[in-house]
């Protein structure tokens, strides 16, 4: 009996009630926005009924299977991705008024949703090891890189980059899949050559980094750098980037290595300035959006209106008018809860992710061999420099890159992959696991 | 040590911040960026993981990015409370013209000004000059029934052309976004309680309004006519002038062939050369001609130099370095001495001039400026820049200083400008502080606010005042401006005809009418209307008179 009792999540649970609360109470709120009447029946918020039935179900799965991973992990996840729930269902309907090609938007992205979930178990409950991922890792290196090079050559292309397949009725961004693919290599090949990759060797009077080690990782980060610029990809290139260097650094100890690398991006960046007038145009619209108001500018102005038109409290769910903003349903998602939630609102969206990283981490540092560690150290810093690249955008601390808020933004191939990552955090937290 | 230092590093990161805060007006301004990457290297340090060597490598390590990631999250957290809390009026509010007289502008805000009831605009004696009509989906639609006053309050186009003057510069209050309690304003912006924009009631009085408007008969020109004590303005008209309910656009409530029409009609306002869109009273720069003697004679008899009966010389002819100026106003040719109030009564170009050079250009300049020149006055709406000279290194030139002398040179004043320079000779030497909106009503009908024009600044002394009447006087009774009789008033005038270049002159006309406890003082301009006696004076005679037989 006492085993069983401390088999159920009881932590995870608990955790569980405030978000989907959230998510019921945020649900009622859109509706009864959009009615403007207090008549409601449970039906009417059923996504969030059928939403906070799913995440307990996997919680319950997850104590029937006796998995003993993270139990703060997947409610973090929860609430956020709740968040994104909720922000589909408030704009979509804004935005089919505009443009009548979103008026599946909220359905798709609960599809994908739900499709996320049932990932997140299938990789918790069906990859019982992760070895095989470090065994095959030339493997996904070459897989991942592959994967966008044909997205280069047969991908379509929409505003202005070349980041999708068509699948049949699905389109995929590569660059999502390849992500995880590239973390999955690094963290193989530093946990297998870690102790060479601190060490230096004499070259008369210098001490040199050993070079040779160096090199396979270089080659294939500069590669997939390659082909993430020749996409006009610019925000995925420098999550590449830091990705890259942070899991170099994280795994060496060595600050030459990050000076070496941030000089070769300073460089790059100027090259890429003077190179691209692509590059200039984004320069010039964070600094100053207003020098082209009516186009370039545009959708900066349209985001810092909503962001200041939120204040502390925000106007309340689906009573802005985040729908003035382009792309606010992928790219510029933070505005508009910005607007609705306000100040209050964009704090516990970074305050979450900060809890969610930290997560990462923690079960980065309590996982038994270097590659599990380097994995979920990896994996969490994509979702950290992610929020990072398209929040500092948003908010003109950097250039504004076209890249996705981890589970808010609308794309399933973001959620998907997303999703996926945290099903590996929580199989790398399982203190069962073996290497 | 240690700890002072994290200690100071924070203290210092914040600081840097608010001094990023007073210093930078935009939250890119780059200066602020390299600001807050400074904060971001010392909250580095105040927040650097200590006690680390004791672990191994890798722990060490992602304690340290998990160090610069909190940082980073705290520089966004900083930018997001400059963007929603202290600068969030200025960035929603904020606007900018993109050519063709179209702006860029917060769609929230035309939304809001299609669900808010805009105040409304009245004249002195209620009657309705713009308002906020409701429709049968909810929206307001702005409607001007009576468009005598169209310049001076304005336009309202939020989707198209933004607003300008009365409607532009009272926007806070005709919204309702300002001028009630902050505590109840922000109760009911929390509740979602509609709003209703408060109203203005102005100083104007339809009546005289629609007056200037007819005898300006759409000639190009204004009549500014004010209570020279209070500073109330009682009409203030510009010819040409439009129909602000043809520019009226909002998001959603014009069909495509309705927008066309607005669009047809501003560019029809654009093409007219005649700019029936500048607003003439406070925007017109136009040179005063011999109107601007008022300001000369005041200088050289407050300064001690000279009193109405001091005689001065005019032979029909004056020199100075090289430029010829010829007398064309003596009454009588034989006559060469003239007193200074025959001087001004018949205008006497020749004698101004001798006058200017005998003041010299900085006490010339100092009078203009105690009457109001080279400056904007302040006023309810954006008035232009008045000059006496393109800059005051010109009236050094001894020629141009004799021109000013007399009116003519350089000098550029708005027909407001003119108007208060008779209103201050009325008032006893004081320039009163015109006003237009008298006071703000809230939807119960209370007042909530009353604007008064203040106790204006001191120009010349009484004595002084009391000369100069005495010069506008017999001016009036037997000089160029005479031909105004209001029983039971004293008349005060000065008329001029300025010279352009090409075409014909600008009549002007500026006087006063000082009857009882009443005094009521009028600028009017006819741009190229000959000579200012036959056709500015008697428009600002009736005005006077019509002023006169009204109540206040």
């Amino acid at each position: 009996m006492k085993a069983i009792l401390s088999r159920i999540r009881f932590t995870e649970l608990q955790l569980l009630v405030v978000p989907t609360i959230m998510t019921m109470v945020g649900l009622l709120t859109i509706y009864l926005a959009s009615t403007r009447d207090l008549n409601w029946d449970w039906r009417d918020i059923w996504v969030s009924i059928a939403y906070t039935a799913a995440v307990f179900a996997i919680s319950i799965w997850f104590t029937i299977t006796g998995f003993k991973g993270d139990q703060v992990l997947f409610p973090i996840v929860v609430c956020i991705s709740g968040l994104g729930l909720l922000m589909m269902q408030r704009l979509t309907p804004a935005l089919a008024e505009i443009d009548e090609s979103y008026a599946t938007l909220a359905r798709q992205q609960l599809i994908y949703l739900g499709a996320g979930l049932f990932l997140l178990l299938a990789v918790v409950t069906i990859v019982r090891r992760i070895g095989w991922l470090r065994r095959y890792k030339y493997t996904w290196a070459f897989g991942g890189i592959g994967l966008m090079m044909l997205t280069m050559i047969i991908g379509t292309e929409r505003y202005g980059a070349r980041l999708w397949i068509d699948v049949g009725p699905f389109t995929i961004q590569s660059s999502e899949i390849s992500k995880i693919a590239l973390v999955v290599f690094l963290a193989a090949y530093l946990a297998e050559n870690q102790e060479l990759i601190v060490s230096t060797y004499r070259l008369g009077p210098l001490r040199l980094p050993p070079i040779p080690y160096l090199l396979p990782l270089i080659l294939m980060w500069g590669f997939s750098m390659l082909v993430v610029v020749a996409q006009n990809d610019l925000g995925t290139a420098l999550l590449f980037f830091s990705v890259f260097l942070a899991m170099l650094y994280m795994a060496s100890g060595r600050l030459s290595y990050v000076i070496a690398g941030l000089s070769a991006f300073g460089i790059g960046v100027y090259l890429a300035y003077n190179l691209f007038g692509r590059v200039q145009l984004r320069v010039a619209n964070w600094l100053d959006p207003w020098r082209d108001p009516v186009d370039a500018g545009y959708q900066q102005i349209q985001g810092e209106y909503a962001l200041a038109t939120g204040k502390l409290f925000g106007t309340g769910l689906a009573q802005g008018h985040p729908a003035f903003i382009p792309a606010v349903h992928s790219d510029y998602i933070f505005a508009a809860i910005g607007e609705e939630l306000g100040l209050f609102g964009t704090l516990a969206v970074l305050l979450l992710s900060v809890l969610l990283v930290f997560r990462g981490f923690s079960i980065s540092l309590r996982a038994r061999d270097s590659f599990g560690r380097f994995l979920a150290a990896g994996l969490t810093t994509i979702l950290a420099v992610q929020t990072l690249i398209i929040v500092g955008g948003t908010v003109r601390l950097i250039p504004l890159t076209g890249i996705t808020l981890p589970f808010i933004s609308a794309g399933g191939s973001s959620l998907l992959t997303n999703f996926i990552i945290i099903g590996l955090l929580l199989r790398i937290s399982d203190p069962d696991l073996a290497g | 040590m240690t700890t002072f230092l994290r200690f100071a590093a924070f203290v210092a990161a914040l600081l840097v911040v608010a001094y990023g805060l007073g210093e930078t007006s935009d939250q890119a301004d780059q200066r602020w960026l390299v600001l807050l990457a400074a904060a971001g290297v010392m909250l580095s340090i105040a927040w650097w993981p200590r006690g680390t060597s004791s672990l191994p490598i890798y722990n060490r390590t992602v304690l340290r990015w998990a160090t610069l990631l909190v940082v980073a999250v705290t520089l966004i957290s900083v930018q997001l409370v400059r963007i929603q809390i202290v600068e969030s009026g200025r960035i929603a509010a904020r606007s900018a013209e993109v050519g063709d007289g179209q702006v860029v502008s917060n769609p929230r805000e035309r939304l809001r000004a299609l669900q808010v009831q805009r105040g409304a605009i009245t004249d002195r004696h209620g009657q309705v000059l713009a308002e906020s009509v409701e429709q049968s989906d909810g929206t307001f639609v702005r409607q001007y029934p009576n468009i005598e006053a169209a310049g001076l309050i304005g336009y309202y186009s939020p989707a198209l052309y933004g607003s300008t003057n009365i409607e532009d510069a009272y926007d806070s209050y005709l919204s309702g976004t300002d001028g009630g309690n902050p505590a109840q304003e922000w109760i009911n912006g929390v509740i979602h309680e509609d709003r209703r924009g408060y109203d203005l009631s102005l100083t104007i009085d339809i009546d005289l309004q629609q007056k200037a408007n007819e005898l300006l008969a759409g000639r190009p020109g204004a009549v500014v006519l004010m209570d020279a004590d209070t500073g109330e303005v009682l009409a203030m008209a510009g010819a040409p002038s439009f129909d602000p309910n043809r520019l009226y656009a909002n998001t959603g409530q014009q069909s495509e062939e309705e927008m066309a029409a607005i669009r047809a009609y501003w560019q029809e306002l654009v093409a007219n050369p005649d700019a029936p869109l500048v607003f003439r009273p406070t925007q017109g720069l136009l040179n005063p001609g011999s109107t601007f003697k008022t300001v000369t004679a005041s200088a050289i008899v407050d300064s001690g130099r000279a009193n109405a009966d001091t005689i001065f010389r005019d032979d029909g002819l004056f020199e100075v370095d090289g430029r010829v100026i010829e007398e064309p106003n003596r009454p009588d040719s034989t006559q060469i001495d003239f007193t200074l109030e025959e001087s001004y009564a018949w205008s006497l170009n020749v004698v101004f001039a001798q006058i200017g050079l005998q003041l010299g250009s900085d006490t010339l300049l100092d009078y203009a400026e105690r009457f109001g020149f080279d400056s904007a006055i302040d006023f309810d709406i954006p008035t232009a820049e008045t000059q006496i000279a393109s800059t005051r290194d010109e009236l050094n030139n001894r020629a141009l200083l004799a021109d000013t002398g007399f009116g003519q040179g350089q000098i550029l004043a708005t027909p407001l400008q003119m108007a208060l320079i008779a209103a201050t000779i009325a008032n006893d030497g004081v320039v009163p502080d015109p006003y237009v909106v008298d006071h703000v009503i809230d939807s119960e009908g209370k007042t909530i606010e009353q604007f008064s024009g203040g106790g204006g600044q001191r120009a010349i002394s009484p004595e002084s005042a009391a000369i100069i009447q005495r010069l506008m006087q017999s001016s009036a009774e037997f000089g160029y401006a005479s031909g105004i009789e209001i029983d039971g008033a004293t008349i005060g005038g000065k008329t001029g005809t300025a010279e352009v270049g090409e075409g014909e002159p600008h009549a002007w006309y500026t006087g006063y009418a000082i009857a009882g406890d009443r005094r009521l003082a009028v600028a009017v301009v006819v741009e190229h209307g000959g000579p200012g006696s036959e056709t500015a004076l008697p428009i600002g005679g009736e005005m006077l008179r019509a002023a006169l037989e009204t109540t206040p």
